[in-house]
C-alpha cells in the first residue's frame, strides 16, 4: 500500500492543531457545572487500520467525551493537570510531525538539486 | 483571516476562558470586600454575588462542540443563609440584639480566587501553545 | 508519554521510507529524460512531448493553487497555516524540479550542437 507521505504528515498536524482546540474548550470549561471532558483520537484510529492492512485515507480524526473520569460535585470532570499535559504532549507531536515534513521537504530539494 | 483557521479558533477560545474567569475574580473581589457590610443602601446585609459559567456552543461539521466559555449573568446567592450574631451594642442589631451579617464565607471565597487564578493562567498557557505550533508551521516555509 | 510518541514516529518512519521511494523516482525519472534527450535524434522528439507536457501542466496546476492561495486565506476558504505551507512548498519544488529539466535541456541541446558541424 503506496501512502503519500506528505497527506498523511498533513492529516496528522491537522488531527493534532483539532486536539488543541478541544483541549482549549476543555481548559475553558474548566469551572462550567455538568461540563464533560471531551478527547480526540486519531493515532490510534491510524494504527488500527494500518495494522488490519486498511488505507490510511479514509481514517479520520473522532472527537467523543470523556464518560470515565469521574466528575465532581457540580457534574465537572476536568482536571488542569490533565488538560496541560494533553496539552504538551500534543505539542510534542505536531513538532515531530512538521520536523519530519520539513526533513522530507528538504530529501527533495537535494534529489531535485544532485549533480550540480 | 478569520474563518475556518483553527489557530484564530483555539486562541478565541482561550480567550473566551481569560474573560470568563476574570469575571469570576471580580465578583470574588467584591465578595471579599464587602464581607462584612451590614447595612447596604438597598437595606439589610450584603448578599453574596455568584457568576454562571456556560459553555459557548457552535455548530461545527454538523456537530454541536463547546468552542470556549461564557460568564451569562451574575446572580445572587439566595440559598446561603446569613450568620447573625448576637450584639446588641452593634448600630445595626436588630430589636432582638441580633445583627446580621452577609453570606459570604471567607475562607471558601478564596478557595474559589485560586481556582480560577489557576484556570486563567491555564487559559494563557494553552493560548500560548497556539502561537507556538503556527510559527512552527510557518517554519515550514523556510 | 515517551513510549507513546515512539510508536507515533514510528509511523512517521514508515512515511519516510515512502517518501525516500518517492524521491528514487523522481531521480530516476530525471536520469531517463536527460539521458533519452542526450541520445536523441530529431525523428525521436515526438516521444517526449508527452512526457514534457505532462510535467508542465502538472507544474501549472500547482503554481495555481499557490497562487490562489493568499485569496483563500483572505476569504477563510483553507483550514490552516500547515496545510497553506505544504502547497506553497508542493509548487515551490515543481517549479525547482521543472527548472533543472529545462536546465538539463539547454545542456544536452548545447551538447548536441556541438557535436553537429
Amino acid at each position: 500500500m503506496q501512502t503519500d507521505p506528505v497527506g498523511l504528515m498533513v492529516r496528522l498536524l491537522g488531527s493534532c492543531e483539532l486536539r488543541a482546540r478541544v483541549v482549549s474548550a476543555n481548559i475553558a470549561n474548566s469551572n462550567t457545572p455538568g461540563y464533560v471532558r471531551q478527547v480526540v483520537r486519531f493515532e490510534d484510529l491510524l494504527r488500527e487500520e494500518l495494522q488490519d492492512g486498511g488505507d490510511a485515507v479514509a481514517v479520520l480524526p473522532e472527537l467523543a467525551p470523556d464518560l470515565e473520569t469521574p466528575s465532581r460535585p457540580d457534574g465537572n470532570n476536568v482536571s488542569l493537570e490533565l488538560e496541560l499535559n494533553a496539552m504538551r504532549e500534543n505539542r510534542l507531536l505536531y513538532e515531530a510531525y512538521s520536523s519530519i515534513l520539513r526533513s522530507h521537504f528538504s530529501l527533495l530539494e537535494s534529489a531535485i538539486s544532485e549533480g550540480r | 483571516m478569520d474563518g475556518n483557521n483553527g489557530f484564530f479558533t483555539g486562541m478565541r477560545i482561550c480567550a473566551s476562558g481569560l474573560t470568563a474567569e476574570r469575571e469570576r475574580m471580580d465578583v470574588i473581589a467584591e465578595n471579599l470586600a464587602n464581607a462584612r457590610t451590614t447595612r447596604t443602601p438597598d437595606g439589610g446585609p450584603y448578599r453574596r454575588k455568584i457568576v454562571l459559567f456556560e459553555p459557548i456552543l457552535a455548530e461545527v461539521e454538523g456537530e454541536e462542540r463547546a468552542q470556549g466559555v461564557k460568564a451569562t449573568h451574575v446572580g445572587v446567592d439566595r440559598v446561603t443563609d446569613f450568620e447573625r450574631v448576637l450584639d446588641p451594642g452593634h448600630p445595626d442589631a436588630g430589636p432582638d440584639g441580633m445583627v446580621v451579617y452577609p453570606n459570604v464565607n471567607t475562607v471558601m471565597e478564596m478557595a474559589d480566587l485560586i481556582t480560577a487564578m489557576r484556570a486563567y493562567e491555564a487559559n494563557l498557557t494553552a493560548q500560548e501553545n497556539f502561537v507556538r505550533m503556527a510559527e512552527r508551521a510557518l517554519d515550514l516555509l523556510r | 508519554m515517551v513510549d507513546r510518541i515512539g510508536k507515533e514516529t514510528a509511523l512517521a518512519r514508515e512515511a519516510m521510507r515512502a517518501a525516500q521511494r518517492m524521491v528514487d523516482e523522481r531521480v530516476a525519472t530525471t536520469r531517463s529524460i536527460a539521458g533519452a534527450i542526450e541520445g536523441a535524434r530529431p525523428a525521436q522528439a515526438a516521444d517526449f512531448e508527452p512526457v514534457l507536457a505532462a510535467g508542465v501542466e502538472h507544474l501549472d496546476r500547482q503554481v495555481r493553487s499557490a497562487e490562489s492561495m493568499p485569496i483563500d486565506l483572505l476569504t477563510g476558504k483553507v483550514d490552516d497555516f500547515h496545510e497553506i505551507a505544504v502547497q506553497l512548498k508542493n509548487a515551490e519544488l515543481s517549479f525547482k524540479f521543472a527548472m533543472e529539466i529545462r536546465n538539463k535541456l539547454i545542456d544536452a541541446y548545447r551538447e548536441v550542437m556541438r557535436m553537429s558541424v
